[in-house]
């Protein structure tokens, strides 16, 4: 039952990048959707005002999963992990460390759960019984700072394998909107294009110099915390959330593209030498128009910017993984490939990701 | 390489406003540490929040770049500027420790050289809440990479699942069957907090296993530890851990009684407390202890050279 994080091998105190420096991979992703479609002409024609709007050219969402009766945050992120150690070569008990990373933290009906933290229950549950537990909540950047942080700890030579887990119901945020929103220019616009999906991610120490994750770059402009804020909803049950959406994408492109060129750095590559892009899966019209900035700025573009909102929307803290989970099933990669999550959320925070691809294909897309 | 801690900082009120934020708690509390500890807010390259009951129920962003911004943390982009990153992090009133843990290895992995932690609770629906029994208190440790070999020098958590319904804490809808009228003017998330009677019995008995498999792995005994400073949080804790561990009264530390009734900040509050003391300054190492929901409890040890504070 003990959660002991003195490091293995390393004499105690002398934990430090200079001592002990290991890399950690990605060895397993693992994803739950739930069941139930909802078109976004759907969505528009549940909305009380006639609003006018075509959703689905506006975003290129033309459906997004949403939760029935008995899902919830908890559910999803629990089958998520499921999923992650099915494909997995390890069991509950090598995880060392677990994290649960969602916005929204519902455990049973309308219950927003904030003490004991998700992450024990989804320890407990999978039986992950040595692992360090504790929940992180860093808006649509949450599982990524998760991933952060179990890759410094690895890194260090502190543990050996973590799990990063997150189940997002997001679509209240999608019901309540549907009330209030009137035209385009709706502050709770952007909370029609939300989805919901669990995803769960295991990484490990790789060895022998094996490939994996060669940076990861984070930061956080609060002068523009207040461009998107989700609260309990004070009419309804579930959460409501409030965006300047256009001024959002502006200062998060341009956030985002000195993170990019520092993570890009560490990793001695230059953007044209990345394979795959992953970005937050906002709309693609957002994605376009940052894809084109990034390449003006940093004077190259990646070969493969992946979107998946069509079927999905914007999974919020899980969209990285729900991407990454699909192109794996169809076999989109091939190993040595360079990827890059980049990420930007409410905060602002922006981030980046980088790693290289390897025997984690083999896994996926055969008999999932 | 170590982690030190620089300063401690504590807000039990948020005088001059009409309610009590968590955003305004945490902020004060990390200004007062910054100030103490004479550094520049921009020096501070990583902030942990680790607050769980927050102003108006926010889910999304983080509360930390709230916080980030309130106290002037690198907030803004300019080109070549330091840059900081923010975001919660959530483990009841273990959330610090575990808070602790996570700085200590971004900062002796270089990520930073000074990280910033900060724990605050409100009560989010002050009219309709169920068992809020703490009051508004903020708490905030700065801590500061340093090249000696003082620090935090080892962690440890012991998690019992098995009591995880001994405390409770969440928000919930209770506006079913509201009118309109009423759903536009009254508080329709309440917060509730269920903790059992046996709750505070069973944080001793997991904080006395964690204090003891933490030892036990380092061929230590309590007697090789000076000061132990156990959380202020919850009620009751600290004293009850004591007499469990302690029937001489020579190595707990318990917190006065005049500190405010903390949640998550109860471990900045004990050690702000405990720093200002002669067996603190005297001891050359300190056992941090907390306990809460799950049940968790984390240990951290601190090596120090006497007199340093």
């Amino acid at each position: 039952m003990a959660a002991d994080v003195a490091p293995r091998g390393v004499p105690e105190g002398a934990v430090s990048s200079d001592v002990a420096s290991f890399r950690s991979r990605f060895e397993s992703v693992g994803l739950r959707l739930p069941s139930q479609r909802l078109s976004s002409r759907d969505l528009i024609a549940s909305c009380r005002h006639r609003v006018g709007i075509d959703l689905e050219r506006l975003t290129g969402i033309r459906e997004r999963r949403i939760c029935s009766e008995g899902e919830d945050s908890y559910s999803l992120a629990l089958d998520a992990a499921w999923d992650c150690l099915g494909h997995s070569r390890h069991e509950a008990s090598d995880i060392e460390m677990l994290l649960s990373c969602s916005i929204t933290r519902y455990k049973g009906p309308d219950v927003f759960s904030f003490e004991p933290p998700l992450s024990l229950a989804i320890r407990e549950a999978i039986g992950a019984s040595q692992a360090l537990h504790f929940d992180v909540s860093n808006a649509c950047a949450g599982m990524l700072t998760g991933v952060a942080i179990v890759d410094d700890f690895i890194r260090r030579g502190v543990i050996r394998c973590g799990m990063v887990v997150s189940g997002e119901r997001i679509s209240s945020i999608s019901d309540n909107a549907t009330r209030d929103v009137r035209t385009i220019f709706s502050s709770q616009l952007a909370s029609l294009t939300v989805g919901d999906a669990g995803a769960a991610v295991i990484l490990e120490r790789a060895e022998n110099g094996a490939p994996g994750i060669e940076a990861v770059e984070f930061a956080t402009y609060a002068e523009h915390d207040h461009l998107c804020i989700g609260k309990a909803c004070a009419t309804a049950p579930g959460a409501t959330m409030k965006t300047k959406p256009r001024k959002l994408h502006d200062v998060a492109i341009k956030s985002a593209v000195p993170t990019l060129a520092k993570a890009l750095e560490k990793s001695g590559l230059r953007f044209d030498e990345v394979d795959h892009v992953i970005p937050h899966q906002t709309s693609v019209r957002a994605i376009r128009a940052g894809q084109k900035y990034v390449k003006q700025e940093l004077g190259s573009m990646a070969k493969n910017v992946i979107f998946n909102l069509e079927s999905f929307g914007n999974t919020a803290s899980t969209t990285h993984f729900v991407a990454l989970y699909q192109q794996l099933q169809e076999g989109k990669f091939t190993p040595g490939e360079q990827v890059v999550l980049l990420c930007y959320a409410s905060g602002l925070v922006v981030g980046a990701v980088v790693f290289s691809v390897d025997e984690l294909v083999e896994r996926y897309g055969h008999d999932h | 390489m170590g982690t030190i801690i620089e300063a401690v900082g504590v807000a039990e009120r948020t005088r001059g406003l009409r309610r009590a934020s968590s955003v305004e708690l945490a902020a004060r509390a990390a200004l007062q540490a910054i100030e103490a500890a004479g550094c520049d807010p921009s020096e501070i390259g990583l902030l942990i929040n680790v607050g769980v009951y927050r102003d108006e129920n926010i889910c999304e962003p983080a509360i930390a770049p709230f916080i980030q911004r309130r106290i002037g943390v690198n907030p803004s982009f300019s080109p070549g500027a330091p840059t900081a990153f923010s975001f919660d992090l959530r483990n009841g009133v273990c959330g610090l420790l575990t808070g602790i843990q996570v700085l200590d290895g971004f900062l002796s992995s270089g990520v930073a050289k000074r990280g910033l932690l900060v724990a605050s609770d409100i009560d989010p629906t002050p009219r309709v809440s169920e068992g809020v029994e703490f009051g508004p208190v903020g708490g905030a440790i700065l801590l500061r990479a340093s090249p000696g070999a003082n620090g935090f020098t080892g962690f440890h958590s012991e998690t019992t699942g098995k009591h995880s319904n001994l405390f409770d804490g969440h928000v919930a809808w209770v506006g079913e069957g509201r009118s309109r009228l009423a759903l536009r003017l009254g508080s329709n998330h309440a917060t509730r907090i269920r903790q059992s009677e046996d709750f505070v019995a069973q944080c001793v008995e997991c904080a006395a296993r964690a204090i003891e498999g933490f030892l036990a792995a380092r061929d230590l005994s309590l007697d090789d530890v000076d000061l132990i400073v156990p959380s202020a949080s919850p009620a009751g804790f600290a004293e009850a851990l004591a007499a469990r561990i302690d029937a001489h009264g020579r190595t707990v530390l318990t917190p006065p009684s005049n500190v405010g009734l903390p949640h998550t900040a109860g471990p900045a509050l004990a050690l702000a407390a405990a720093m200002g003391g002669e067996r603190y300054r005297e001891a050359r190492n300190v056992l941090l202890v907390a306990a809460g929901a799950g049940i968790t409890a984390s240990v951290a040890l601190y090596s120090k050279q006497r007199d340093v504070g």
